[in-house]
């Protein structure tokens, strides 16, 4: 086990590395400069802000700076968005609003939807089952910003009970982007737990167990739900993905400070270093949770259980 | 000798989209203590769906008992509520199924899912249950069965598989086993091997096994009595010599002649012609008489009540009706008869 986990970081280390060299290669092909309103100034001042921050230096020079940089864990300062902050410092500060709304969408969202798949397994072909289904195709099918919308626009300012945007009342304010970034883990662990425990619960060791005098319950818990989990395991990382990726949008609407919003930003004012720090920063969350994942199966599944070990 | 089980007339129907399909038509039989009974028949005959009915383990949403009942300790078993089924799964009556490479739970260490129905059904304590569980293993020829205790299902082969199903089916020392086609997924040495355990077992602990198979070489192994099933109702039920020697009901015959024997090598295998009966609807009268050549008119008109040989040897045919021709069945089957006293092909014993 030690040793296959070793041996994924060494994987995860070149991954990055290959991910750090696209990112950076394809930001110098990007039109634009970091250097605002770069057309007002002279050519020798101009000169002066990129000596500064080593934007002459020719391409290759530029790369290896940076990756040495980055081995010793220094990301740079910000260019132009922060002007002269710390990478490292701007994306931990901004990590924080985004981390928790993403971790309570995570969690609501997955929970609520096993619970709402195995109902509807458990219940097939009844209006439990039926609507359990309409509200996994709406989960899936409406992206996560037109109920970040229709959130701000009923609960919001409607009904008034949760602010409509800002991160002024702490909790308060997670709320709504939580349940709007919720939905999409919500309908595909619906989806896929409703399936799959469909399927397992036809099969011969349900049969078995019952045979044995188990009850429904402890069918469903004991027996069913761990099988029935191993599919889901595996949507779990491209559903992490969702939520990073839907949380840059969900950001937005709702003004967070996050580490999305402030992606965004980063990118229309071509602030190269954050770009930079805060790709790598998201890459070694992905696969960090596709490793967690990968373990998960081997607890989840003993028939997958890495080997190494004493069997 | 102590009925231990009597099923009476059971029907039982399952609701599809196409319509009620009469899976059991009239099922009656008795079951003995300490006896083996073979149910025998063809797929779809109704033989699996005879014995999940008595475990009660047909989905609720589709199968219902239409009339009969099933005594087991002088209760209707069709009548109980499923809390109280669960007592008795498990417990009195236990099941082995037919392919124990899916029959054990995947992600669940073995140990847990013998001790479940001791947990389940007695009040003992974990690690008494473990010692249990450990010396149900020893029984069924597991060997080190401490160090096989946490291991998961994947980590046997099929044979040492449906050994450990036999174990967590005699946790609770059944009244009754259910072997639904308990040696048909594996090789024919493991068959075997699993055969001698089983009959091994029940005489230690003395319970009586429905045994569901279509191989009757495994029924002339294994069984004390037969009962044939054909379209949803048992044909002919005897005791094994009877059933094997002399048989009465065309379709026995046709069981009997389909099955290879040393001394047939050169001859084409018999097959019954056509195909079994429609369930959705079922054939008015004797519902093999379509496939039989030995059918008359009246075949085609009314079903056969169960005519008596013997005290234990029944058969559901006109043929045997008193004013029905004399027929001759087929010549292999004659050759059986040959060796049985009280045959009409008796020959005397063979010098």
């Amino acid at each position: 086990m030690a040793r296959y986990i070793g041996k994924r970081i060494i994987y995860m280390v070149i991954t990055l590395a290959l991910i750090a060299t696209f990112t950076f290669f394809l930001m110098k092909i990007l039109p634009g400069s970091p250097i605002a309103s770069a057309d007002k100034l002279s050519p020798e001042q101009r000169a002066v802000v990129e000596a500064r921050y080593g934007l002459d230096d020719p391409l290759p020079v530029q790369y290896f700076n940076y990756m040495f940089g980055l081995v010793q864990g220094d990301l740079g300062i910000s260019i132009n968005q922060f002007k002269g902050a710390d990478v490292t410092d701007v994306i931990l500060s901004r990590m924080g609003p985004s981390a928790q709304i993403g971790f309570q969408g995570m969690l609501l969202g997955t929970v609520l939807g096993i619970l709402l798949g195995m109902i509807a397994a458990l219940r097939q072909n009844t209006w439990i089952d039926y609507s359990s289904t309409v509200v996994a195709i709406i989960g899936i099918s409406i992206p996560s910003f037109v109920f970040a919308s229709m959130l701000q626009y009923s609960l919001g300012l409607k009904l008034g009970w949760f602010p409509v945007a800002l991160w002024k009342d702490g909790f308060m304010s997670s709320v709504l982007p939580s349940i709007a970034l919720a939905m999409f883990p919500l309908a595909t662990a619906a989806r896929f737990i409703r399936t799959e425990m469909i399927e397992v619960l036809g099969s011969d060791y349900i049969t078995l167990a019952k045979a044995k005098g188990a009850s429904g319950s402890e069918i469903a818990f004991k027996h069913a739900f761990r099988n029935a989990l191993i599919p889901l395991i595996t949507v779990l990382g491209p559903m992490a993905v969702g939520i990073l990726t839907g949380s840059l949008v969900v950001e937005q609407i709702f003004a967070i400070p996050g580490i999305g919003e402030q992606f965004v930003k980063s990118i229309m004012v071509s602030d190269f270093s954050i770009i930079m720090g805060t790709t790598i920063f998201f890459s070694v969350f992905l696969i960090l949770v596709i490793l967690i994942v990968d373990i998960m199966y081997g607890i989840i599944d003993p028939r997958i259980r890495l080997s190494g070990g004493k069997s | 000798m102590e009925k231990i089980l009597q099923v009476k007339d059971l029907e039982l129907s399952f609701n599809t989209f196409g319509g009620e399909v009469k899976a059991i038509r009239g099922v009656n039989f008795d079951l003995y203590k300490g006896e083996t009974l073979a149910i025998v028949g063809e797929s779809g005959s109704g033989k699996s769906v005879t014995t999940k009915s008595i475990m009660r383990l047909l989905p609720e949403s589709s199968a219902e008992f239409k009339n009969g009942e099933i005594l087991f300790g002088g209760r209707d078993l069709t009548k109980l509520s499923d809390k109280e089924m669960q007592k008795i799964r498990g417990k009195d009556i236990s099941m082995i199924f037919q392919d124990p490479m899916t029959s054990l739970n995947p992600t669940m260490p073995i140990g847990r899912q013998i001790t479940e129905p001791l947990l389940k059904h007695q009040k003992i304590s974990k690690s008494e249950a473990r010692k249990v569980a450990i010396d149900l293993l020893r029984l069924v020829g597991m060997p080190k069965p401490e160090l096989r205790m946490k291991q998961y299902p994947h980590q046997f082969s099929g044979g040492q598989r449906q050994r450990i199903v036999i174990a967590i089916s005699l946790a609770c020392n059944p009244q009754i086993l259910i072997a639904d086609e308990p040696t048909t997924a594996l090789d024919v040495t493991i068959q075997a091997q699993i055969l001698e355990l089983m009959k091994d077992l029940q005489k230690k602990i003395d319970t009586s096994i429905i045994f569901i198979t279509h191989d009757l070489g495994v029924v002339a192994n294994v069984a004390d009595r037969v009962a044939v099933m054909y379209g949803g109702k048992i044909v002919e039920i005897g005791t094994v010599d009877e059933i094997f020697y002399n048989p009465q009901h065309p379709y026995t015959w046709g069981l009997l002649s389909s099955m290879p024997s040393l001394d047939t090598e050169d001859a084409k295998l018999y097959a019954i012609p056509g195909t079994p009966p429609d369930l959705l609807d079922p054939p008015k009268g004797d519902a093999f008489a379509l496939r039989s050549e030995y059918a008359m008119k009246i075949d085609m008109e009314m079903d056969p009540p169960f005519f008596k040989i013997t005290d234990t040897h029944m058969a559901a045919t006109w043929l045997l009706h008193p004013d029905a021709p004399q027929v001759e069945p087929p010549v292999s089957v004659i050759e059986r008869m040959k060796k049985f006293p009280g045959s009409r092909y008796y020959e005397g014993s063979a010098n």
